[in-house]
């Protein structure tokens, strides 16, 4: 767990994830733009795939890495007394775990 | 210490004009927390749109309203200028636009086109 509070392999994961966000995002705007679903079977059967199901599992997992990475550095940032950070990096955690459980009951 | 207490403050913001890099680097920060913020919805919408035909009407009908279609263009702002001004930060990490007047540039660039590009893929999205 030490990766995610040192600095420098939060701040390579933040950019790797980056990375993968960027092709992600492209695909899946593509999608969206180009192939937009007409009704929930079209969507569902994308969207359930077992391709799409395990890049949507692997893009949650890297978006909430990446977003714990941001906020985190934005509460270092703004917020200087120790026990209020250590609450709002505590309740952030939470609030991203609990997304990650939503987006795996909605994925499987 | 008490040099540094004396030396002058000016804190009038209408007045203060910050540098593009600035500017865009504080909405890269911004819409990140805004997008984070919004990850609930975005969650319940998808979760929504797949469970019957019903939902995904919902959903539909949803973004079918100008007040979401508005906010929605501001979330495909939020992402768009997060997108475009992390990639140039990325490039600066491989010492790409680093220096004047690249890096001016660079900014301006993520920051005017940004509202531009979200404007075209929102459009493109809701028609």
């Amino acid at each position: 767990m030490n990766f995610l509070i040192d600095g420098l392999k939060s701040w390579l994961i933040q950019r790797v994830s980056a990375v993968f966000l960027v092709f992600f995002s492209l695909y899946l705007l593509s999608y969206f733009l180009f192939f937009p679903p007409e009704n929930v079977l079209q969507w569902q059967a994308w969207f359930y795939s077992l391709w799409n199901r395990s890049l949507f599992a692997l893009f949650f997992i890297l978006l909430l890495l990446h977003a714990w990475v941001g906020v985190r550095d934005v509460i270092f940032d703004y917020i200087k007394p120790q026990r209020i950070q250590g609450l709002l990096l505590f309740t952030l955690a939470v609030f991203l775990i609990i997304c990650a459980l939503w987006m795996g009951q909605i994925l499987f | 210490m008490s040099k540094s207490s004396q030396h002058p403050v000016y804190l009038d913001l209408t007045e203060i004009k910050l540098p593009k890099a600035a500017i865009m680097s504080i909405m890269h920060r911004i819409s990140g927390v805004l997008m984070v913020l919004l990850l609930p919805l975005i969650l319940y919408l998808v979760e929504l749109s797949l469970s019957d035909q019903a939902g995904f009407q919902q959903v539909s009908l949803f973004f079918d309203s100008i007040l979401v279609q508005l906010f929605f263009y501001l979330f495909v702002w939020a992402l768009t200028h997060h997108f475009l001004a992390g990639i140039r930060f990325l490039l600066i990490d491989f010492k790409v636009g680093l220096y004047r007047p690249a890096y001016g540039r660079n900014a301006r660039v993520v920051l005017y086109s940004a509202p531009v590009i979200a404007l075209i893929i929102t459009w493109g999205l809701l028609s």
